[in-house]
């Protein structure tokens, strides 16, 4: 932290200084505390206007009256120490000092990294997205800043998104969960059926992030990021995993298992939704996802051995529209187009060579 | 809510002419370490409920906060994220508040505010008391206890697991004996609804009851809560909540079991994009009220009286359901909560500037 001294008063011999992050009177004996406490003789104020003094706690040093503020000093916080002997009239024994905290960082460095889904084909009825930053964001203005826009005229998409109080992060603020307006997704409900879905089949769209949208930095984004996509049909069928490739690799070698599926996944619940297995349990090894998100590779740890392994996903992995491997997101409970699993997984198997 | 409340008065009552004895049974006493403060409720004798979505848990804070007063201070405080910022040393745009409910006892306001916006963000729980000062309700030495609300970190021989799922909590309330907990996932869309029973035992995240919205009997999704109130109709205790996909819909709380699949009543549709915030309910010259404040459509006032009589909505033609007149003056309401039996209080940002204000109930 940089040394941070401002404008320092002094009357008499009492200076208020700011070192190492906490507040001193120096040259005033600090001895008994007063009845008002010792705020009741020296405050540190971090606002204009009627605010209430700033939280910490006082300690007495040497002879010297130390205020200890509950946070550490503040980039681009102005504050103004307020000393007041007891018993002091106007003069000798006050004084008043002002002090800035380290200038706020200013240099942007933090960029939108990719969106899933990666494809350029949205289902109208696409539930969700996830924009991953380069590093960590500030909550609380994610939609003030992302907009659908409507290619063909130009025009943004009125309240596309479910616009929640309370954002969607990732533990570390990189990577924020959008859904798009689940009222307008879902058959048969009011918003549905008088402005209809966010994304339209066969329109064109641009998904837009503002530069400005500010990093946990508090500085605005290098850029701002664009992805394009057009709208496809509806989507309410499930994935259902018999309807998936399964390219087994050959026994004694570390080569991946590739699992293609018709339709992409949701790229996140992909990396934690599948898990291969021998007859011992989970076999260790790595996730990869490709080919917009068609695509799930395995490789083990240790070489493959002949035998037979099953591919085991839980049922409520969902592809980009939010179907479940056993259920469509919106059941229609006059047309079932699917029986009811009752498992919570499906299990695929397959034999290595 | 308000027979809620007759019931949190009458046995503060019996507590404090009894004995000075813990509100929560097997709590521990010490610093509480959350890593985040969102939505917030009151139970009985003083309880604060804090929702920490990114520790994963519900933490009962007895508060101590138990002088019974029959109304609340005349609020009206301008700029109460500037006043937040200045006494927690930071600046305006750094401070989030993301709760703010009224202690049904002593009529003090807490306040769960996020001091930073990044990952760092440190919780901060504040209150404004009788004379309309705004301090820190610190959590350094207080009696308390918690449930975990997410399983914990999956021990995956494999290395699969991709990042965890994060639950963040929408709502919490206080019925009868347990804790109802509503809440999204950043991952899978189907989350659940929690109710634990209060006090917490055990460190086992509870089961959760899966939630589910039938639209006019037809499509059923499973459909996460967004925010609810506990609801008296008739002699049974219900919720009445809201669904991310907006219907207002009541749900008996005995259904709320765990491993339960529910599915609530639709008996109001709020329109097309519209998000209901917070609700509360009331009672004014004899006649029940529902309050709730919305992303798109300002504040709504819905006439609760009979709320028995109406019928469920079950096709996009039926106009039945709850009438509503919406108070066109009241603008950027971002939260809503009551304050006495006369009043409500409001979290108003008015384009960055945030006033915290109490109103007569309409």
């Amino acid at each position: 932290m940089a040394v941070l001294f401002g404008t320092v008063a002094i009357a008499a011999n009492i200076t208020l200084q700011l070192d190492k992050g906490t507040f001193q009177v120096a040259g005033w004996n600090a001895t008994a505390e007063p009845a008002g406490g010792w705020a009741s003789v020296f405050s540190v104020y971090a606002g204009k206007g009627d605010v209430p003094a700033l939280l910490g706690s006082y300690e007495v040093e040497n002879h010297v009256l130390v205020f200890h503020p509950r946070f550490p000093i503040g980039a681009g916080v102005h504050y103004r120490a307020v000393f007041s002997a007891p018993g002091s009239n106007a003069g000798a024994d006050k004084a008043e000092a002002e002090f800035d905290g380290p200038a706020r960082a200013t240099n942007a460095l933090t960029r939108v990294e990719r969106i899933y889904p990666s494809t350029d084909v949205f289902p109208s009825n696409t539930l969700r997205f996830y924009i991953y930053f380069s590093a960590p964001m500030s909550r609380g203005e994610a939609y003030q800043h992302i907009h659908l826009i409507d290619a063909d005229n130009n025009k943004p998409v009125d309240i596309p998104f479910l616009e929640l109080e309370q954002e969607l992060w990732d533990q570390n603020n990189q990577r924020l969960t959008v859904l798009f307006d689940p009222g307008r997704i879902k058959r048969g409900l009011v918003p549905t059926d008088t402005i209809g879905p966010p994304v339209v089949e066969g329109k064109h769209y641009k998904l837009v992030v503002d530069a400005d949208w500010h990093d946990a930095r508090g500085v605005h984004l290098v850029e701002a990021f664009e992805k394009d996509f057009r709208g496809s049909p509806s989507d309410r069928k499930p994935a259902e995993p018999k309807t998936w490739q399964v390219t087994a690799p050959k026994a004694g070698s570390t080569d991946a298992l590739v699992v293609v599926f018709p339709k992409p996944m949701d790229y996140v619940l992909l990396q934690r939704m599948i898990g291969i297995f021998d007859s011992h349990g989970e076999i260790a090894g790595k996730i990869a996802v490709d080919r917009n998100e068609t695509e799930w590779r395995f490789t083990p740890r240790d070489a493959w051995k002949s035998g037979t392994y099953r591919i085991t996903a839980d049922n409520t992995l969902e592809d980009i529209a939010g179907n479940h491997l056993d259920r469509p997101f919106d059941v229609d409970k006059f047309e079932t187009i699917t029986k009811h699993i009752s498992t919570d997984t499906t299990s695929v198997p397959f034999s290595v060579r | 809510m308000r027979h809620m409340f007759f019931k949190t008065v009458g046995a503060t009552c019996l507590t404090a002419a009894l004995a000075f004895s813990a509100s929560i049974p097997g709590a521990t006493t010490g610093k509480v370490s959350i890593k985040s403060a969102g939505a917030l409720a009151f139970g009985a004798d003083g309880v604060l409920f804090i929702g920490d979505s990114v520790g994963g848990a519900v933490v009962a804070v007895d508060t101590r906060d138990t002088r019974a007063s029959a109304k609340g201070a005349s609020i009206d405080i301008k700029g109460v994220n500037e006043k937040a910022a200045a006494l927690l040393g930071t600046t305006p745009d750094q401070i989030l508040i993301n709760d703010v409910k009224v202690n049904p006892i002593s009529k003090n306001v807490y306040l769960s505010v996020s001091r930073g916006k990044g990952p760092d963000a440190v919780p901060v729980i504040l209150r404004v008391d009788a004379s309309g000062k705004l301090a820190e309700f610190s959590l350094d030495k207080v009696q308390f206890a918690s449930a975990p609300i997410a399983d914990g970190p999956a021990s995956n021989p494999s290395g699969r697991g991709g990042d965890p799922r994060n639950d963040t909590i929408t709502e919490i309330a206080y019925v009868n004996g347990n804790v109802i907990i509503a809440g999204l996932s950043n991952q899978e869309f189907a989350s659940d609804l929690r109710s634990i029973p209060f006090p917490f035992k055990g460190e086992t995240a509870s089961t959760g009851i899966k939630m589910y919205h039938g639209s006019h009997g037809r499509y059923e999704t499973q459909s996460p809560v967004r925010t609810f109130i506990p609801y008296m109709i008739g002699n049974t205790q219900y919720v009445l909540a809201a669904y991310t996909c907006t219907p207002l819909v009541k749900i008996p709380v005995s259904e709320l079991k765990p491993g339960a699949k529910v599915e609530g009543t639709t008996i109001a549709e709020l329109g097309a994009g519209n998000r209901p915030l917070d609700m509360i309910s009331y009672k004014k010259d004899n006649h029940d009220y529902l309050l709730l404040a919305n992303s798109a459509r300002g504040v709504m006032k819905l006439d609760a009286a009979n709320l028995e009589q109406y019928k469920p909505i079950v096709a996009p033609s039926d106009v039945a359901g709850i009438p509503y007149t919406t108070l066109t003056d009241l603008k950027g309401v971002k939260h809503l909560t009551k304050l006495d039996d006369g009043n409500a209080l409001l979290l108003v940002d008015n384009g960055g500037s945030v006033d915290l204000r109490a109103m007569p109930l309409p």
